[in-house]
């Protein structure tokens, strides 16, 4: 074979002629991010390799100068052939029929049988170009449909892939990344998984904890960080936890990054481990994330920002003391721009994380007052955006729930009241519970001060008693019968001795309380 | 815990997306069938010369501050004015705050509004046999008006004050118009005693201050620190706030003569708020005995008329029934809010029908006075008169038939 070996070294380098490897990577990054953009409502978790109508022409010239558009007979004749220099050829003619960008005929390639193919000769490490040509193939036809995948799958790509990963070839290592960043983040976990039990951590996580970052090219770095968020990602079931345990330390390594797209996909990465159980939060925040996190938060890059906000909202959905790791590491200062930030979404996060901070404990209630969020809040009933405003009155009434009396008084003097009734209206009948049982529970703490008094003067004040006998004819009757409770309760026109309810009326007259003859009563 | 999830699963593909804008929109309403089946309660507004300016309860908000008797251990309870936690809060209008925690007062005073309890004693009694009597009553009036006043005042400016040496004032214009007036005192009954909390008094009444009469109260508003006042009185515990000055007047008793024994008594279906504190009940609204003047039987009821079919409410009050004259009586139901106003007024004649009810109602027949229907001034209706249990109704009616000739 030394012969062909040879022929196809020459080939090689021919193949290469003119163009580095470099240069053959930067195109494809650059045409790949066009293609991610376009393909936005398909499966975007594969990325495919597409070469631009311009580059196939170029890149055609065979050995006599001729371009040649290959059909499928005659890639799988030249995939198996005898010769390794027609194979590559005939790999390079499949490869460039799959990326191109008008629907590639990837099935007839699958049916043809050739996946395993290609799978072989990702293994040839004597012949990097032929690797190379069939791992950019495989990782195109993996990002098709699910069922293509699968047959990628199923063909045994997986370790070979894996293996690729330590090639001493950079854009080898690279197109090995991508291809199982394509596998893993086909949609659900089975393929994730797969690669997990098939050992495929390992050897990406050595690449980003070994070396300073800055050694690799920012494409494959990218590549390397969107790979391992494809393997963070999924619930039902989300990673194994030993898989878990193995990334994070990986994932603060790429904290450190200081390119937005690394860092935005890592933080897509903790979004997706910190939306689950407290265990799963406790392991990201033992690995010492949060601080960064935090940091991030700060960076005012909305994608970054984004991710960020998610995984520290996650977070605080943990215990308290995950709640507390947040805190300590100054996450509210940061709320005050956040809750007034131009993008809605991400005011909702921010308020929506507030409303969960002010579920915890009196100390950590305390320190949402102290950062001066309270009256942000308040701002935002009054006038913000409905989504956003939602979670508010959730932060609200969570705070009404554990506050003490002292931190409810605060609240009422900062002017929660007007805002909160002034949401009764709203046709959302949840909304309008929790509010009531923010109300009541006010109305209650008052009560056990000297002030209730002033406060029903103040909630008559703000209108909060037509309100209320206003919401007794609301559709939701779990909304009346809390209006009516606090009538009942709190602005009761009865005695407590009980003189209540008038005589009802009926269809007959009235029905007074003791059933008892009524007397008659005659001029 | 309350903690919730994130309802949106976002990832790196959907966080760019368009939001849908989600309006607020507006409640809807249950139909027909189900609101018929439906109680429907009215609320309560306490605030009836409801003050044109939206801040006005506002401005007097000082935050919240518990009761003395929430205290378990005096000072180290969390009662304060506003906020007790160290400095780090904004004011708003009107807020005072403590300046620690540590030194924040467990009998913090908070004052009542002008409409809630107010030490009102009634009017002098008028038919009274001394005269001493009358100015006995006169004077304990303006003393009390005056110290209510003074205590609303600094109070307000500053709800840290020591109102000891107010109340050793007290003590010694209440000592001297016990000498110079109080002989009489003994021999008043109960139903004429000034009564302390006097919630439903006229206002009127309540605020004059009686000529020729004026107090002085120290000069000298000692601002340190108030002291629980718990160790000073046994009585249920001291609450200012609570507004029940019958709790007060154990205090205030102990230097003044035992003929203030009896009004508190009465007093003692008492609203305890201080000990709802363990609970979750809400606060028992307070109750407002008023004591009419010359009035021999007095009843809180409830007082519909008959409009149509069926019996609407007039609204609910005492009901008290007085001489008037010779050998006519003369009965009034006052309305128990802080305007007292008349739900009936009428002398009772012996043509006047009235019959037992139910279980607990009284009903009688006549023109109604004040006016009830503007169209037919002058037209007898019936009347409902319910009250707490069926002794009293049986009590009422059979007084009713005594005195009506």
């Amino acid at each position: 074979m030394s012969a062909d070996c040879d022929s196809g070294a020459r080939l090689c380098q021919f193949k290469n002629k003119g163009k580095d490897t470099n240069e053959l990577r930067r195109r494809r990054a650059e045409v790949s991010v066009e293609l991610r953009k376009a393909k936005k409502d398909e499966q975007i978790l594969k990325r495919r390799n597409v070469e631009s109508p311009v580059d196939e022409h170029v890149e055609e010239q065979d050995s006599n100068g001729q371009t040649t558009q290959w059909s499928v007979e005659k890639i799988l004749e030249g995939m198996h052939s005898e010769s390794l220099p027609y194979q590559l050829q005939a790999t390079q003619a499949a490869r460039k029929l799959i990326s191109r960008g008008k629907n590639p005929p990837i099935d007839s390639i699958i049916e043809a049988g050739l996946i395993p193919r290609f799978v072989y000769f990702l293994s040839l490490s004597e012949c990097a170009p032929i690797q190379f040509e069939a791992a950019w193939a495989l990782t195109n036809i993996a990002s098709g449909t699910s069922e293509q995948t699968k047959a990628v799958v199923e063909g045994g790509a997986i370790t070979a892939f894996i293996n690729l990963v330590s090639s001493p070839h950079p854009h080898i290592s690279e197109q090995a990344i991508w291809a199982l960043g394509n596998i893993a983040g086909c949609d659900g976990p089975n393929f994730r998984d797969l690669v997990i039990k098939h050992k495929g951590l390992q050897p990406l996580l050595i690449l980003v904890t070994t070396n300073d970052l800055s050694v690799y090219p920012t494409a494959y770095l990218r590549n390397l960080t969107w790979t391992l968020s494809n393997l963070c990602r999924n619930k039902d079931p989300a990673p194994p936890l030993e898989a878990v345990v193995q990334l994070l330390p990986g994932l603060l390594h790429l904290l450190h990054s200081t390119d937005k797209e690394v860092l935005a996909d890592t933080c897509w990465a903790v979004s997706y481990l910190t939306d689950g159980s407290n265990e799963r939060i406790e392991l990201v925040v033992r690995a010492g994330l949060v601080p960064h996190l935090v940091r991030l938060l700060a960076c005012g890059e909305n994608t970054i920002v984004t991710p960020a906000l998610r995984s520290l909202g996650n977070i605080v959905t943990g215990t308290d003391e995950q709640t507390q790791s947040v805190l300590n590491a100054g996450a509210l200062a940061l709320f005050p721009q956040l809750l007034r930030h131009p993008r809605h979404n991400i005011q909702k996060e921010a308020a929506w994380t507030v409303s969960n901070i002010t579920a915890g404990k009196h100390s950590q209630i305390q320190e949402v007052i102290d950062a001066g969020l309270i009256p942000i809040l308040v701002e935002i009933l009054r006038h913000g955006e409905y989504k956003t405003q939602k979670e508010a009155v959730w932060a609200i009434t969570n705070f009404t729930s554990g506050g003490t009396v002292e931190q409810v008084g605060y609240l009422v003097n900062c002017h929660v009241l007007p805002s909160l009734v002034r949401l009764l209206s709203t046709k959302e009948s949840k909304i309008i519970l929790i509010i009531l049982d923010a109300i009541c529970k006010i109305l209650q703490m008052a009560a056990k001060t000297g002030e209730s008094d002033k406060l029903y003067l103040m909630f008559e004040e703000v209108g909060g008693l037509e309100k209320l006998e206003a919401l007794q004819y609301h559709d939701n009757e779990a909304v009346y019968k809390s209006s009516l409770d606090i009538i009942n309760r709190f602005f009761s026109l009865e005695n407590e001795d009980d003189m209540s309810l008038g005589p009802e009326a009926t269809t007959d007259g009235y029905d007074f309380q003791a059933p008892q003859n009524q007397g008659t009563f005659k001029f | 815990m309350a903690k919730r999830i994130a309802d949106k699963e976002l990832t790196d593909r959907n966080w760019d997306q368009e939001e849908e804008g989600e309006e607020a929109g507006t409640f809807s309403m249950a139909s027909d069938d189900v609101l018929k089946n439906r109680p429907i309660k009215k609320a309560k507004r306490r605030n009836l010369g409801s003050e044109a300016d939206g801040g006005g309860t506002f401005k007097g908000f000082k935050g919240f501050s518990l009761t003395p008797s929430t205290t378990s251990a005096g000072p180290t309870s969390a009662s304060f004015s506003g906020f007790g936690n160290g400095g780090s809060f904004k004011g708003f209008g009107g807020l005072t705050f403590n300046g620690s925690a540590s030194s924040s007062v467990s009998a913090d005073i908070t004052t009542k509004q002008t409409n809630g309890a107010s030490l009102s004693p009634a009017q002098s009694a008028g038919s009274s046999s001394s005269t001493s009597y009358k100015e006995y009553s006169r004077q304990l009036t303006a003393l009390n008006c005056s110290v209510r006043d003074w205590i609303t005042k600094h109070v307000n400016d500053n709800p840290l004050c020591d109102l000891n040496p107010i109340f050793r004032d007290y003590e010694r214009h209440l000592t001297s118009i016990e000498k110079k007036y109080g002989a009489g005192a003994s021999d008043v009954s109960s139903g004429e005693k000034p009564a302390v909390p006097a919630n439903t008094a006229p206002p009127p009444a309540a605020s004059f201050i009686p000529a020729g009469v004026s107090f002085n109260f120290g000069q000298k508003v000692d601002s340190t620190v108030l002291s629980s006042f718990g160790p000073k009185s046994t009585a249920p515990s001291f609450s200012f706030s609570s507004g029940n000055a019958s709790t007060q007047s154990p205090l205030f008793g102990a230097a003044s003569s035992q003929s203030f024994a009896a009004p508190k008594s009465e007093n003692t279906p008492q609203t305890d708020e201080n000990g709802d504190e363990e609970t979750e009940d809400p606060p028992k609204p307070e109750i407002k005995e008023v004591k009419e003047e010359d009035a021999f039987y007095s009843k809180k009821c409830k007082m519909f008329y008959k409009k149509d079919t069926e019996f609407k409410e007039k609204g609910v009050g005492t009901l008290h029934l007085k001489q008037s004259g010779e050998d006519k009586t003369q009965m009034i139901i006052r309305a128990d809010t802080n305007l007292g106003n008349i739900l009936l007024n009428i002398i009772l004649q012996s043509s006047l029908p009235c019959s037992r009810v139910g279980k607990n109602n009284v009903m009688l027949v006549c023109v109604p006075n004040p006016t009830i229907d503007d169209k037919n001034p002058n037209t007898p209706i019936p009347l409902l008169i319910r009250v707490k249990t069926e002794e009293d109704a049986n009590e009422l009616l059979k007084i009713l038939e005594e005195k009506k000739g």
